[in-house]
């Protein structure tokens, strides 16, 4: 039985679920992906059957409530959980373990290795993937600090630098790298409010520069709408896609991060509705 | 309810007046003294229990004749290859184990069979596989120092933090690259207390071995210089044996903490920074 289509704000009627076609041919397509855990002898179902794609240069969100599944859904794109059904597809190839073509950022802090510094952390991952030479990787890593303006900083070793300037490392790592797809998992959970704010501003100039393809995970309403082009909205219990919305937005905060454009409000408010239906078959787990 | 009359937590024992290394020097010298005059004064037959300047001057004569370090090399030379040995040995055991599931049971079980038995126990049987000679005392040096060093390594590597080694994973690390760039040096802290007990573990034993076999190479070392200047009365001798022995001890540890600090300290992987 297919889900309801829901209208999003800008009156575009969008479905969960996306065509067969659709996903194969799209940059990143998650095909009828089911996902469970084995806890002892029972299977505990995180993520239920999901169908989606996302276009190449896409900034594509990912938002539900605490424990609906989305870091499960991410960490199977990246390739470190393997779906139970369906498929993820990398332009159109299924995608089967771990790669740098899909780079991963955590919420915790601890993902660079605190025995390099900030700019050994670039340099080791611009060395192991694309086997450049230790002064190209240099040059490469030093252009991607400059991004997130810590070039003067890179000598630092990471115990020594706040969360904040560590997801900045995490992210000009990844992007240094030149995945295909980035994929965040609550990358801004951790911080404080004010670093949390200028580092979503700073995705969104960044993204601007690159249109790099991104699929962003986050419980946060608010950070949804400022950041998505587009948002999926995922319920609990267990996971899947209540409604996709196109952010009409998503362009006034690109050029105007602090400014309140037409629409947001509403668009807040109507996910809001969504979150807070109780799901059909009640909370499970 | 009365106050406590002391503070319910003191600053660290390091931070208060003087310096803790002077400290110490302080009170080294005056256990010297003390030594020095009881010795003086209570008339003990030097046969027993020699003073303390007696015992430089016999330190500094055996330095001089080069007879200490010749000993001191026969020690070293081989606790630092059945060292060497038994260190490489483990940390290759627990890289297969990474690699390969069912080895980390086997290095696992054995370890904890082995970790019990006092190394210098199988030097009876190193003497019938290898015969008298240095080869059976690396033997037990080996054996002393492969299943602590294992041990740690092992919990070293199953506690790699998961981020870390999804990045290695994330960056298309496997196998033997994983281990180089992200299981090795995660679990550095491990590994280096691995090697000190490793260290003191070989250092025991090798000093056993001289103790109880003699000299079981074409050179004895500092256990058998102790044992054979005690044959001959010559007490301030082995005083000065013993010595030697604490001197390289302290700088051994010395370069421990050296290492340490510019390495995990420096990286701040260790809890007290
Ligand atoms: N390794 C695991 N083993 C068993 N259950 C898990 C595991 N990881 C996640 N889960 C369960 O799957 C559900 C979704 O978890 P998660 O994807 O982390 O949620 P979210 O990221 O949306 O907060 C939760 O009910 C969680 O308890
Ligand atoms: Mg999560």
């Amino acid at each position: 039985m297919a889900p309801p289509a829901s209208i999003g704000s800008d009156g575009v009627v969008t479905g969960p679920g996306a065509g067969k076609a659709e996903v194969a041919h799209a940059k990143l397509g998650v095909a009828g992906v089911e996902i469970q855990f084995e806890i002892g002898k029972h299977a505990h179902l995180a993520v239920a059957e999901t169908s989606f794609s996302v276009a190449d240069g896409e900034k594509l969100i990912l938002l539900g409530p605490s424990g609906c599944g989305k870091s499960t859904l991410l960490k199977a794109i990246g390739g470190f959980i393997r779906p139970s059904r369906g498929e993820i597809l990398l332009d159109g190839i299924p995608v089967r373990e771990p790669g740098p073509d899909r780079m991963l950022i955590f919420q915790e802090f601890g993902q660079l290795f605190p025995w390099k510094t900030i700019e050994g952390n670039i340099v080791h991952a611009l060395r192991a993937v694309r086997g450049c030479s230790a002064g190209e990787a240099r040059d490469i890593a030093a252009r991607h600090l400059e991004m997130v303006g810590l070039l003067p900083d890179r000598h630092f070793y990471p115990h020594t630098i706040s969360g904040g300037m560590k997801q900045r490392v995490a992210i000009a790592r990844a992007l240094a790298v030149d995945p295909a797809v980035l994929l965040m998992d609550e990358p801004f959970g951790a911080l404080d409010a004010q670093t949390r704010e200028v580092l979503q501003r700073e995705l969104n100039q960044l993204w601007a520069k690159t249109r790099k393809t991104i699929v962003f995970v986050t419980h946060a309403i608010d950070e949804a709408v400022r950041l998505g082009e587009r948002i999926i909205v995922l319920t609990a219990g267990p996971g899947r896609i209540k409604a996709v919305f196109a952010n009409p937005c998503a362009e006034s905060y690109l050029a105007d991060f602090e400014g309140d454009p037409a629409g947001a409000a509403e668009l807040r408010k109507e996910i809001r509705g969504l979150l807070e239906q109780r799901p059909a078959r009640g909370i499970g787990g | 309810m009365p106050v406590p009359s002391v503070p319910a937590s003191r600053p660290p024992a390091r931070g208060r007046g003087l310096n803790f290394g002077l400290r110490q020097a302080i009170i080294v010298a005056a256990g010297l003294v003390l030594w020095q005059v009881l010795v003086q004064v209570s008339g003990v037959s030097p046969l027993l229990v020699p003073s303390p300047l007696a015992v430089v001057r016999k330190f500094m004569e055996h330095l001089g004749n080069g007879e200490l370090l010749a000993y001191t090399q026969a020690t070293l030379q081989i606790l630092v290859s059945g060292v060497g040995l038994g260190i490489l040995v483990a940390l290759v055991m627990t890289g297969l184990s990474v690699v390969i599931r069912p080895i980390r049971d086997v290095v696992v079980t054995a370890a904890a069979m082995m970790n019990p038995l006092p190394a210098i126990a199988v030097l009876p049987l190193a003497l019938l596989w290898f015969g008298i000679g240095p080869g059976a005392v690396i033997f037990v040096v080996v054996n002393s120092v492969v299943w602590a060093m294992a041990l740690n390594a092992n919990v070293g590597f199953e506690t790699v933090p998961v981020q870390l080694r999804w990045v290695g994973l994330n960056l298309g690390l496997r196998r033997w690259r994983l281990i180089r760039d992200v299981y090795l040096p995660a679990s550095l802290p491990y590994i280096l207390t691995g090697i000190r007990i490793a260290w003191a573990y070989g250092w025991r034993t090798v000093i056993a071995a001289e103790l109880v076999f003699g000299a079981l190479g074409s050179q004895g070392g500092l256990g058998w210089m102790i044992m054979i200047e005690r044959y001959n009365l010559n007490t301030d001798s082995v005083f000065a044996g013993l010595g030697s022995i604490i001197v390289i001890g302290l700088a051994v540890e010395w370069l421990f903490n050296l290492i340490e600090r510019v390495t995990v300290r420096k990286w701040g992987m260790t809890s007290t920074g």
